[in-house]
């Protein structure tokens, strides 16, 4: 749909909320104020029904069309009842009935200062329930999509499986008790800080989404295949470049040298610990070949033409300072390559206040081995590793939080990235399960305008 | 005129589906027939969940009226005849043709001797 | 041909074009540069009042949401009015509910598949609604089959979100508060209309007669609940069984009812085993199911006829039918 796709999602003037975890969505949910629609009488009820309808809808999947939507629409809303056991058991239901020519007197309130006001089931906010069945949204309500656009995409793209099938149609509507599964490197692309800026020449093109409040919105659609694009380059530069051969020879030529050197002696070194010792603690061994697990991306961060010599010895002395805990001789080596390379004095000066005493593995206490080895299983479920289409190490995305809730209707696991379609979202005293940013007013001029005709 | 038990095609383009039919042998082929008695649906499916890789095809049939028919002289077409003398477990027809496995000799009875050489 | 308005591009640049000329003498020098459409120099960013008061929040007040908060739980946007498990300040009604995090999931796929407890008694215990349970150890079974088979599971991510919603952890061997409403019926649509029934006052009406009324196949709320056996626990309570007993009487109850529905699913599954005829082939397997031809109707066009129809028109491909799969086995 190339006229949906050009229009920009979010926008700063007569903003709309959408199914999105931009931070523009997120300024304009927060200073989104009650649009009051219907307290005033300059409107007609046609134009409070028309207004409201279009706030939600486009929240409501604007990537739907209306004609689909007209059809998904039920207005049939539905609710459930909490029956207490207790309750249940002891009363059958004749309490209900029993009027006072039964022997029940029930006292009037009409004495009584203030009465309360009595909860409601609010059916109202279920207006868009229909939608909420729907495959691409789902994936985006159990947080597996930054957008439901995105969402949508990968359904379209095969990266979703429901009852284990690959199922391409987003608009499949989910039955109670599928259970639908997300790629996750698709998951953790999607909800994951983006890589780092030239890493490779795709995400260059692209300008910084600081300052450009334009370009991510019609970035976000072709976020993927451009992310499948970046990892094809980042795949074809894993084999260490020659820094001669890359684009811009001028910057990090001159001093890539000595790092990469460092760190090869620092390779070789850790090689050349683990083949000889024999007594070498198995801890010890696993931390020596993370290290050489992780120096080896380095390396060829290193031969690459966008590498920057302080970053990547920011990045070695932080390795090698999870090293340190029981690793003397590595440590040591470390300071060396410190030393040896071409850095400015700060980080000279670090390197130097982290020179300590050598120390061996059985001086270290109970607490020091234990943050050891949490150390060495986060780096294993998390590792840095250059041919993801993310930010890794991974984490998670600048302005996720506040948009981080499952609703009652789906129970997700998030380990293995799927979730289960439990039943369909329904209303109960107080609360109704269909996520929506407005109240119920405005909920039910729509649910009115979509009831027309029907 | 004979009848025939034969199949009426169906379906889409690319996704045949067949009625079993009895018809009229010189009747279009999807004409109204004397009676429909099930239905063939020649596209192999996976089951759910099995990832073996055996396909299976589904096939509707009322047996009863299908016996009935031959008794009073339906002529299967030789596709219905394979279907309807599928093993014992359908059983409804002989099979036509025979079977494609190289022949072995039938076994003799014991009590016949086979034809001595003359040795003697 | 339409009228020529200037582009916005070419607009700013006339603009920046003034400024220049005002700022330096060098304007025959930057002139070819902005005239030219395909100019390399990146444009000045346009900068509104609107961007302007963005990006002031995203320094002082959104940066509150830039990240999770460190101590964990959620961190939604709030208003005055809207209360601290609220996603969105407008809507009051939908709040964000607690989710189990991995030691109670855990915990639950070890009571049904390592102890071998009834769907239902767990969720009576834990207070989790029945079908969570089941998505629950289901999810959980997907996920060993994914450690044993090698895969990588999403670990970081996992810990990331799970840090941000509200959870629920239960302890094993404990009373433990409910996650959420187990007992709930659905609201029958039969239900929803206003009903005038007269009935004598002296008459016990209960639930029974008036899903009677309601629907003269219509069973009581106290069948169509989850937990009918729960319901039968509390009347044995009050008949003053001890709860130990009572407790044993409903596990057995559950028990029972669970074994009750697979033997159902048994029995419908044996019956269509045995109407089905299965012929192997070298390459496939011939299902032959048997049917009635004769069950046709009145006029010989009852909905479920066997065959393709003659003489009746398809609308699978009319506009606004589904044609996509409703559902997948």
């Amino acid at each position: 749909m190339p006229r949906a796709a050009q229009r920009r999602l979010h926008v700063l003037r007569r903003p709309k909320l959408r199914q999105s975890w931009s931070k523009y969505n997120l300024y304009n949910i927060w200073r989104q104020r009650d649009p009051k629609i219907g307290f005033t009488d300059h409107e007609t009820f046609f134009q409070q029904k028309w207004r409201a309808k279009g706030l939600l809808r486009a929240y409501h999947g604007e990537h739907i069309k209306e004609r689909d939507w007209e059809r998904m629409f039920s207005r049939r809303l539905l609710s459930v009842a909490n029956m207490n056991p207790r309750y249940m058991a002891e009363n059958d239901g004749s309490e209900m009935a029993a009027g006072r020519g039964s022997g029940r007197d029930i006292v009037s309130k009409w004495k009584q200062d203030t009465v309360e006001p009595k909860t409601i089931t609010p059916y109202m906010n279920m207006a868009f329930a229909p939608m909420e069945r729907r495959l691409d949204i789902a994936i985006f309500r159990a947080m597996f999509a930054s957008s439901a656009r995105q969402a949508r995409h990968f359904v379209v793209h095969g990266k979703v499986k429901v009852n284990g099938k690959v199922m391409h149609y987003p608009a499949y509507k989910l039955n109670p008790g599928d259970m639908f599964q997300v790629d996750p490197d698709s998951v953790m692309f999607a909800t994951g800080q983006p890589k780092k800026k030239g890493g490779s020449s795709a995400r260059q093109a692209i300008t910084n989404p600081q300052d450009n409040a334009e370009a991510e919105p019609a970035a976000e659609e072709a976020e993927g295949a451009e992310a499948e694009a970046a990892e094809a380059t980042e795949a074809s530069e894993m084999p260490e470049q020659d820094p001669e051969t890359t684009d811009k020879p001028e910057a990090p030529k001159a001093d890539m040298k000595p790092t990469r050197q460092a760190i090869q002696k620092l390779t070789k070194q850790a090689k050349s610990i683990l083949a000889r010792d024999r007594d070498v603690s198995t801890s010890q061994k696993q931390n020596l070949r993370s290290f050489l697990k992780r120096a080896k991306p380095l390396l060829s961060k290193a031969g690459r033409s966008t590498a920057t010599p302080t970053d990547i010895l920011d990045e070695l002395n932080s390795m090698v300072k999870e090293l340190n805990l029981s690793d003397a001789p590595a440590e040591t080596a470390a300071a060396a390559a410190a030393a040896e390379t071409p850095s400015t004095p700060e980080q000279a000066v670090a390197a130097a206040a982290r020179q300590e005493p050598p120390r061996s593995i059985e001086d270290l206490n109970a607490d020091e081995l234990k943050a050891l080895q949490r150390l060495i299983k986060e780096e294993e479920e998390n590792p840095a590793d250059p041919t993801k289409p993310y930010h890794t190490p991974w984490k998670p995305r600048d302005y996720m939080s506040p948009f981080a809730f499952v609703p009652q209707y789906l129970e997700v696991n998030q380990n293995v990235c799927s979730a289960v379609y439990l039943r369909h979202p329904v209303a109960r005293v107080g609360s109704a399960e269909v996520p929506t940013p407005f109240g119920y007013q405005i909920n039910q001029l729509a649910f009115n305008w979509y009831l027309r005709r029907r | 005129m004979t009848i025939k038990i034969r199949l009426a095609r169906f379906g889409r383009r690319n996704a045949p589906f067949y009625n079993i039919v009895v018809a009229h042998a010189r009747t279009a082929r999807n004409s109204k027939p004397l009676e429909v008695i099930g239905t063939y649906d020649p596209i192999p499916k996976a089951d759910p969940y099995d990832d073996s890789g055996r396909l299976h095809k589904d096939i509707k049939l009322d047996t009863l009226r299908a016996k009935y028919w031959i008794g009073v002289g339906a002529q299967p077409t030789d596709t219905m005849w394979r279907l309807l003398s599928m093993r014992k477990q359908v059983g409804i027809m002989e099979p036509k043709y025979r079977n494609q496995q190289p022949r072995t000799a039938p076994q003799l009875p014991a009590d016949i001797k086979k034809p001595e050489t003359p040795s003697a | 041909m339409p009228p020529r308005i200037p582009t916005k591009s070419s607009a700013s640049s006339a603009s920046a074009l003034v400024r220049s000329s005002f700022a330096s003498p060098c304007t025959s020098q930057c002139l070819p540069s902005c005239r030219a459409g395909f100019s390399t120099t990146p444009s000045r960013e346009r900068s509104t009042n609107l961007r302007r008061a963005f990006l002031q929040w995203t320094r002082t007040i959104g940066a509150n949401y830039r990240q999770p908060k460190p101590e964990g739980g959620p961190n939604y946007i709030s208003n005055a009015r809207s209360s601290a498990l609220q996603p969105f300040p407008l809507n009051a009604q939908f709040r964000s509910s607690r989710v189990l995090d991995e030691q109670a999931r855990e915990l639950i796929w070890e009571k049904v598949m390592r102890q071998g407890e009834t769907l239902k008694a767990v969720s009576a215990e834990l207070g989790v609604d029945l079908t969570r349970v089941a998505a629950v150890v289901r999810l959980k079974e997907v996920e060993k089959d994914w450690i044993s088979k090698g895969k990588k599971l999403a670990t970081p991510y996992s810990k990331a979100v799970l840090s941000m919603l509200p959870t629920k952890s239960f302890r094993p061997g404990v009373q433990n508060q409910p996650l959420e409403p187990i007992n709930e019926l659905h609201i029958h649509t039969a239900t929803q209309k206003q009903l005038f029934w007269p009935t004598a006052e002296s008459r016990q009406f209960t639930r029974e007669d008036a899903a009677k009324a309601f629907h003269a196949k219509m069973l009581s709320a106290d069948k169509r609940v989850p937990h009918p056996e729960l319901i039968q626990m509390e009347k044995n309570l009050l008949r003053g069984m001890s709860p130990d007993d009572a407790r044993a009487r409903f596990i057995n109850a559950a028990e029972q009812s669970e074994r009750k529905a697979a033997e159902k699913q048994m029995k419908k599954a044996m019956a269509e085993e045995q109407a089905t005829k299965k012929v192997n082939t070298k390459r496939f397997e011939f299902r032959f199911k048997e049917v009635d031809s004769e069950l046709v109707g009145k006029d010989g066009r009852a909905p479920n006829v066997v065959g393709w129809k003659y003489g009746m028109p398809h609308y699978d491909r009319k506009k606004g039918l589904v044609k996509i799969p409703t559902s997948v086995p």
